[in-house]
């Protein structure tokens, strides 16, 4: 009953009858045994009932997933020379997610289905399997910042192009918005598939890489000026040398990427949506969020409850 | 309620198949898409909402004393079940009957249309030191006999087997005398698609 954009082939595998899902944390560093404990039940309860775990990817990291943001900041006070930036990429999320990313794609006859974890979030029993009932493409659970207020990482863009939490959403709600985090993010193979065919990767004078929208090449033109090597700004915009990715580089497809002072999972989100697809949040599956302890609904809540006696303060000082 | 809003919602195969229906213009109601509309004290015309469509007006008290007695008289025979702020006229105690009933009614691929106003709006105002005016018709007005959380709405099309294809919340217009409030609206839209093996 929905488009096919939005409901590629989904069905199960001929043998199993059981969707098959390769489960992946991108940024494992030192969690606590606890963290391990809940999220291996979880899944092992839901293995071969409701789902067929083809494939488990941990990618360790010196860095947990939740450094990610300080990090970019760091970057942008001093910026890395090349090679210090290749040499600590595979500390970076973004790199970690498309190493998994481009694993997955390679095993065309395994999974349709790659179901995503940070080493902090705990979802509760039972998400993957719901996540495929609901036959969306791109569906992710719900988790809170861990930080105060708790924000719910699920973002609707304003009018200026920004990222805004859904907060005050009903609970209960299956909404459809611009961004969301990949703690628990259930994604098919199709929208990877359908990404990469309509986007062209390009290298950039630093050695990196990064991909446009068939629809926004406007010429295949190579640039001509002087400085081949630098980027400018002109007639109000970013200019950077670009070259069409040769077909020996081994670099994999750029899903992912740390920029802008933003995280990865928004640049996934915006090729997603380039491609028109948008993802879903359920807001029926809330997930833990670890730090020294786990941050769940119920802290959301309280600061939810906190702004409305801050709101009612104001009301009766003011009549 | 905002039906123009509603109707952007349409899936491309509904619509399509709305389409289809006005071209080959309908002389068979079997064969034709067709939307039940279940109506309280209101009765909303469907026509630009389901162009083409055989609409079957039919009160929800009639087709809650008809079908949830007995589910074998209920045949697969609608597209959409549209039932606009009409719930809250049935019984708590027989909502989940009710909405199987409504469940079993419908093709394959086709859809529960629910909307309802949001208890969660009238709980918010309950605890208000001024609560809108409307807050009282709404929840014990027009002989009502439940109010639904989008939490409670979903679950029970959930329970019924239905898949949940939208959940949300959207603002609608109330009146009481001259003057207009808006209130918020509970929605949920459920599909009965053919299972997937393994489910």
């Amino acid at each position: 009953m929905i488009s096919t954009l939005d409901q590629p082939n989904m069905s199960p595998s001929p043998e199993t009858e059981l969707p098959r899902v390769h489960v992946a944390i991108a940024c494992y560093s030192m969690q606590a045994s606890e963290w391990w404990a809940r999220v291996m039940i979880n899944l092992i309860k839901e293995n071969l009932r409701t789902i067929n775990i083809t494939q488990f990817s941990v990618i360790s990291s010196m860095m947990p997933d939740g450094n990610k943001n300080s990090c970019i900041e760091e970057k942008q006070i001093a910026p890395l020379t090349e090679l210090e930036q290749s040499k600590n990429r595979l500390n970076l999320t973004d790199a970690n997610r498309v190493v998994i990313a481009d694993g997955f794609m390679k095993e065309k006859d395994s999974a349709e289905w790659l179901f995503s974890i940070d080493d902090d979030t705990t979802p509760p029993p039972g998400a993957i399997a719901h996540l495929i009932a609901l036959g969306r493409p791109f569906v992710s659970g719900l988790y809170f910042n861990a930080r105060k207020p708790h924000a719910p990482i699920a973002y609707m863009r304003n009018e200026l192009g920004y990222y805004e939490s859904i907060y005050n959403y009903p609970r209960g709600a299956l909404l459809q918005v611009d961004a969301v985090g990949m703690g628990c993010t259930l994604i098919h193979r199709s929208v990877f598939e359908k990404i990469k065919a309509e986007h062209v990767v390009y290298k950039r004078p630093n050695g990196s890489v990064t991909c446009v929208h068939k629809s926004k090449i406007l010429d295949n033109k190579t640039y001509k000026g002087k400085n081949q090597k630098d980027t400018f700004v002109q007639d109000g915009l970013l200019q950077t040398p670009i070259h069409p990715q040769p077909e020996d580089d081994l670099l994999p497809f750029p899903y992912f990427s740390l920029e802008y002072m933003r995280t990865e999972d928004l640049w996934f989100c915006e090729l997603a949506a380039n491609v028109g697809i948008r993802p879903w949040v359920d807001t029926n599956i809330v997930c833990e969020h670890w730090k020294m302890k786990p941050v769940t609904y119920s802290h959301y809540q309280d600061e939810l409850k906190k702004m409305d006696r801050e709101e009612d303060q104001k009301w009766i000082s003011t009549n | 309620m905002d039906i123009d809003k509603l109707e952007k919602s349409l899936t491309p195969e509904v619509r399509q198949k709305g389409l289809e229906q006005i071209k080959t213009s309908i002389s068979d109601s079997s064969d034709s898409f067709v939307v039940l509309n279940l109506t309280g004290d209101e009765i909303y015309n469907l026509e630009t909402t389901f162009p083409g469509a055989f609409v079957v007006d039919q009160l929800i008290t009639e087709f809650v004393a008809e079908f949830t007695a007995d589910y074998h008289l209920i045949q697969p025979k609608y597209d959409i079940i549209f039932c606009a702020h009409a719930m809250p006229l049935v019984e708590a105690g027989v909502v989940p009957k009710t909405i199987r009933a409504m469940a079993c009614a419908l093709k394959d691929k086709g859809e529960l249309w629910l909307i309802t106003p949001s208890f969660e709006w009238a709980a918010a105002q309950v605890s208000q030191a001024k609560p809108s005016p409307v807050m009282f018709p709404m929840l014990f007005g027009h002989a009502n006999r439940s109010a639904y959380t989008l939490a409670w709405l979903r679950a029970l099309v959930e329970e019924a087997g239905l898949i949940p294809r939208k959940c949300y919340q959207g603002t609608y217009a109330l009146h009481l005398g001259d003057k207009e409030y808006t209130i918020l609206q509970n929605v949920v839209i459920g599909a009965r698609w053919l299972p997937l093996p393994g489910f």
